[in-house]
């Protein structure tokens, strides 16, 4: 039967529950701010009475957090969106730093390359000039170090995401090891008891991983996580926890590689989300702009030498290279069985296509794969194989299974220096001129050329050629009498013999008098192979004794530089222009910076809207607090006014019995 | 819906920080005056603006180039007009020293005249520009192109080579000329053909081309490279001469001509007649000597120079300097006393 007693009881509960209220309410307010906490609050039961009574008062079973898993993982997936973005967005905005648009004379690579060519150009206008082949050197020197600028930011931007890679790495492991502590020691929990404190720091942990990397999150019937990458691999199991490890890679490139330390597999190509998946993006533009910046190097010094070594310098020597560049890298991987080395060339930087690649043997032969895109490409057995413009010298033996990794460019920008320093040394002048008449060695101070040609032949320059392009059966000067005085002398209306100057026939042939003829002189091995210097002849008939003298272009020759100016406006980097390969490069990298800068804010409002969402239910509002503060008080002071009533009524009890 | 208090707060902080990042670019925008601060805020205007950027430094280049080849030829202008007014001046000492009226001395002082225009005619052609490069000498810039050898004769030490420059895209033009084809490659004799008596010759006779009966005939022939030698073999009756001529190809007395030589002419003239072969008249004055030889060459060149040259034999064929089938006449020489010019 219930009594007086009976109504302190329901008191002394509801000032407990009071209680317990308030000290949720000032736990919540002073955790208004505190990273990872979800609103808490007591679950409060009334307690039922027997027979026929108003209940028993009220309990409190648990103080229990206001979470939402779904609303939670969305905001971590957010989270790992986010990151990653962002990360993606400050290295591609860094990135496209590297490469400033060049405009209204500012520096910059696009601005050097523009002004080598300019020098150049002005050097056709006097190819004799002294103070112009300098300022032509100068402007390489510039152009150079344009590109050493340029590669050099690339490469601290590389070893800068390596080394935040690794860093990364770190952060995962110890987030790792922390969720698997704190799992454990939520299941020590007594049964039925809410650890909320340790469940919000370790979902806090588990957002800040996905911070860091794209996970999976997997709650068991303990209450603890099993935490996953998005490509499958185990991160923490319960108390257990995996490991990655960040490894120089397999071949001894400068890489960081993330392998997952159980299985040693290499797993950065599947990491995507977060920081990590972030950087490994960024590194793939910055490899990619590496290549492309050098393979520009590399083609703009092939271009410039190869110009050269087809003219003459001030001297009169066959032009040396301009610029000297760093070749391709080749890096054998730790694991090679065999005893082969590759050495690589490019060979036709128009036709090269800068990409880094794996080259492995396998039984039928080699077969290349482009890093970046996956591409394989078989090569044959060699010892000679042929990639993209790249020529691959294979020497020694190499077993299945073994493998290479090319870096064709990467160091290209980097190393791209002046060879010279001597402004004689440009090569402005053509290798050969053709003049009507022979020389007459008789008498007086010069050995001047007389023109008794009587037939209706011309000769010119045709310019530089390659062998191959020339028709069958051109006469072709052999290397050995480059450089030397030559003569074209007509034996009859159309058979001709190319002399040395002492009368030595060299090759001979013969014209046709309706389309003329050509001769090809092959140019020394400086020069590209089979490149030849063309002389063609015009239409007509020719009168026995006819001759052409071909003689080395002067110093007042501008028909090479003419040509190495020109170089401005030929395909000569993967079938473009310089300045449209640069322009490309800069628009690739520009929309890589804005691609990012547009995800990063789309990732970030979508992370807005899903911690909104999630702090809609989770997160403390101080109004509500205040509010439940004068609530919880007004129900602490009531309670406390029933305990009042209870004692006035059980000592009017009291009384009344004195009394009687 | 439910607000957490740190979200009413900190929610808009991203939205903020947002529009300060817009105002720091579009600040960064006014005070550089520039929309592409770099390529990620506009990446295909960037490539074009890159590649227009190149497309003006090509046209400036080209700008650049027209006005120096501009130079370069106005250089070589001046020379030539320099060049034409020393040859109507040479004319006027020519029709001078022509002129009955003119005594022994004072042709001797045309003749130092006419040397001393030869020499500035020579330096004429070794013309320098004002950086020091002979304009005339095709790539040999660094030599004179004109010299005297120890006989003499004015030589070309040059080639033929012509500079080019791109004066817009794809466009190249020529800006400079080789001397050679200015000075010596010239068009020789009367109506392109020349007559040279032999050295040996010890009559007195001059020949020279009367007229051309088939001027096609003569072009031909020229294009064939066809030289005549016209012998004298002896007298005839009535004072008359007999004549052998014999074309080749090539320069008579060389094994070529004589492998293709062939008498294409013979006979018998009268002093002061006209020998015809080939479609050519050619005109005799004075008496050869037996054996007295002429070569007869359509299509010949000559040098500027070699007509101005000190000669010390008056056998020396009339000389025309005139293009066949052109108007242009170039000079004549002091030898035409009979003569009125053509042109």
């Amino acid at each position: 039967m219930p009594g007086i007693s009976q109504l302190l009881d329901i008191g002394a509960s509801g000032l407990a529950a009071a209680t317990a209220n308030m000290e949720t309410v000032s736990n919540n307010t002073a955790n208004a701010s505190t990273p990872g906490y979800n609103v808490e609050s007591a679950a409060q039961v009334a307690l039922p009475g027997s027979g026929i009574t108003a209940g028993n008062g009220t309990d409190v079973t648990s103080i229990q957090r206001a979470f939402n898993q779904f609303l939670y993982q969305s905001v971590v997936q957010a989270t790992t969106a986010n990151q990653s973005a962002q990360t993606l967005a400050t290295n591609s905005q860094n990135l496209a730093a590297i490469f400033p648009v060049s405009s209204g004379g500012a520096d910059g690579l696009g601005a050097a390359i523009s002004a080598f060519f300019g020098a150049a150009n002005t050097l056709t206008q006097d190819p004799t000039s002294i103070p112009d082949r300098q300022s032509l050197l100068g402007e390489a020197q510039s152009l150079s170090s344009a590109f050493n600028a340029a590669g050099t930011q690339v490469a601290q931007g590389l070893s800068s995401v390596n080394g935040q890679i690794s860093a990364a790495v770190q952060q995962v492991n110890s987030l790792t090891q922390q969720i698997a502590t704190l799992n454990q020691q939520i299941a020590q929990q007594a049964p039925g008891s809410s650890p909320n404190a340790l469940l919000d720091q370790r979902d806090q942990l588990v957002q800040q991983l996905g911070q860091q990397l794209g996970i999976s999150v997997q709650t068991d019937a303990n209450g603890a996580v099993d935490v996953y990458t998005t490509g499958g691999a185990a991160l923490v199991n319960g108390s257990t926890s995996y490991q990655f490890t960040a490894t120089s890679g397999s071949y001894s490139g400068g890489s960081v590689e993330v392998n997952y330390t159980p299985t040693g597999q290499d797993v950065t190509d599947s990491l995507s989300g977060g920081t990590l998946g972030g950087l490994v993006a960024s590194r793939a533009q910055l490899v990619e702009a590496q290549n492309s910046v050098g393979a520009l190097a590399a083609g703009v010094a092939a271009a410039v030498n190869g110009q050269q070594s087809l003219g003459l310098d001030l001297n009169g020597n066959l032009g040396g290279p301009l610029f000297t560049v760093a070749g391709p890298a080749v890096y054998a991987a730790g694991t090679n069985t065999g005893n082969a080395t590759l050495t690589a060339a490019i060979t036709n930087s128009d036709q090269f296509t800068p990409a880094n690649f794996t080259v492995t043997k396998t039984a039928g032969g080699f077969a290349a794969t482009d890093t970046a895109t996956g591409q394989t490409t078989a090569l044959g057995n060699g010892p000679t194989l042929s990639l993209d413009g790249m020529t691959i010298t294979v020497s020694g033996t190499a077993q299945n299974g073994d493998s290479f990794e090319i870096e064709p460019t990467a160091a290209a920008a980097q190393t791209l220096a002046v060879a010279t320093a001597d402004p004689s040394a440009i090569a402005a002048a053509s290798a050969y001129v053709v003049t009507p008449g022979s020389v007459s060695s008789s008498g007086g101070s010069g050995s001047g050329i007389t023109d008794n040609n009587a037939g209706s032949i011309q000769a010119s320059i045709g310019g530089p050629a390659t062998s191959g392009g020339l028709p069958a059966g051109t006469p072709l000067v052999p290397a050995s009498a480059f450089g030397q005085t030559l003569s074209i002398v007509f034996t009859s209306a159309s058979d001709f013999n190319v002399e040395t100057s002492t009368g030595a026939i060299l090759t001979s042939g013969s014209i046709s008098a309706t389309t003329g003829g050509e001769i090809a002189i092959a140019y020394p091995a400086e020069a590209p192979a089979s490149a030849v210097e063309t002389v063609t002849l015009s239409p007509g008939t020719a009168v026995a004794g006819d001759t052409f003298t071909l003689s080395p272009g002067g110093t007042g020759s501008n028909g090479n530089i003419t040509a190495l100016a020109g170089l401005a406006n030929q395909d000569v980097v993967g079938g473009q222009t310089l300045t449209n390969a640069y322009s490309t490069l800069v628009t690739t990298v520009g929309n890589y910076g804005q691609e990012a800068q547009v995800a990063a804010t789309a990732a970030q409002g979508v992370l807005t809207f899903a911690q909104q969402n999630e702090q809609s239910v989770s997160g403390v509002n101080l109004d509500e607090e205040a509010a439940n503060l004068v609530a919880y008080q007004q129900a602490y002071q009531a309670s406390a006014q029933t305990i009042a009533s209870a004692q006035a009524m059980f000592q009017s009890l009291i009384t009344s019995l004195q009394a009687a | 819906m439910r607000i957490s208090s740190s979200e009413f707060l900190l929610g808009s902080l991203p939205q903020l920080l947002a529009q300060q990042s817009n105002a720091n670019t579009l600040n960064q925008e006014i005070a550089t005056g520039q929309t592409l601060l770099n390529a990620a805020s506009d990446p295909a205007g960037a490539g074009l603006a890159m590649q227009t950027e190149g497309q003006i430094q090509q046209l400036t280049y080209d700008a650049s180039n027209a006005q120096a080849g501009a130079q370069t030829i106005q250089t070589s202008v001046s020379a030539l007009e320099q060049i034409s007014t020393l040859l109507n001046q040479l004319q006027q000492i020519a029709e001078n020293g022509a002129s009955a009226a003119t005594s022994a001395d004072a042709r001797q002082s045309l003749v130092v005249q006419a040397q001393n225009m030869l020499q500035q005619l020579v330096q004429l052609a070794n013309t320098q520009d004002p950086d020091g490069n002979y304009v005339f000498a095709g790539s040999q810039t660094s030599t004179a192109p004109f010299s005297a050898t120890s006989s003499g004769q004015i030589v070309f030490n040059g080639d033929a080579s012509s500079n080019s420059a791109e004066i817009a895209p794809g466009i190249s033009v020529p800006i400079s000329v080789s001397g050679q084809g200015l000075f010596t490659n010239l068009p020789a004799g009367q109506n392109g053909v020349a007559i040279t008596a032999d050295a040996a010759n010890t009559g007195d006779a001059t020949a020279l081309v009367q007229s051309a009966s088939s001027p096609s005939q003569v072009a031909a022939e020229a294009q064939a490279g066809t030289q005549y030698q016209l012998t004298f073999t002896g007298t005839g009756g009535n004072g008359s001469l007999n004549y052998t001529v014999a074309s080749g190809a090539g320069s008579p007395g060389s094994a070529h001509f004589t492998a293709t030589s062939g008498t294409v002419a013979s006979g018998s003239v009268a002093a002061g007649g006209d020998v015809r072969f080939g479609g050519l008249a050619v005109a005799l004055n004075g008496t050869p000597a037996t054996g007295d030889s002429f070569i007869v060459q359509p299509g010949a060149q000559s040098s500027l120079f070699k007509a101005l040259l000190p000669r010390s034999a008056r056998r020396r064929p009339v000389r025309r300097w005139m293009s066949w089938g052109s108007n242009r006449c170039r000079m004549r020489s002091a030898a035409s006393p009979g003569r009125k010019p053509r042109c």
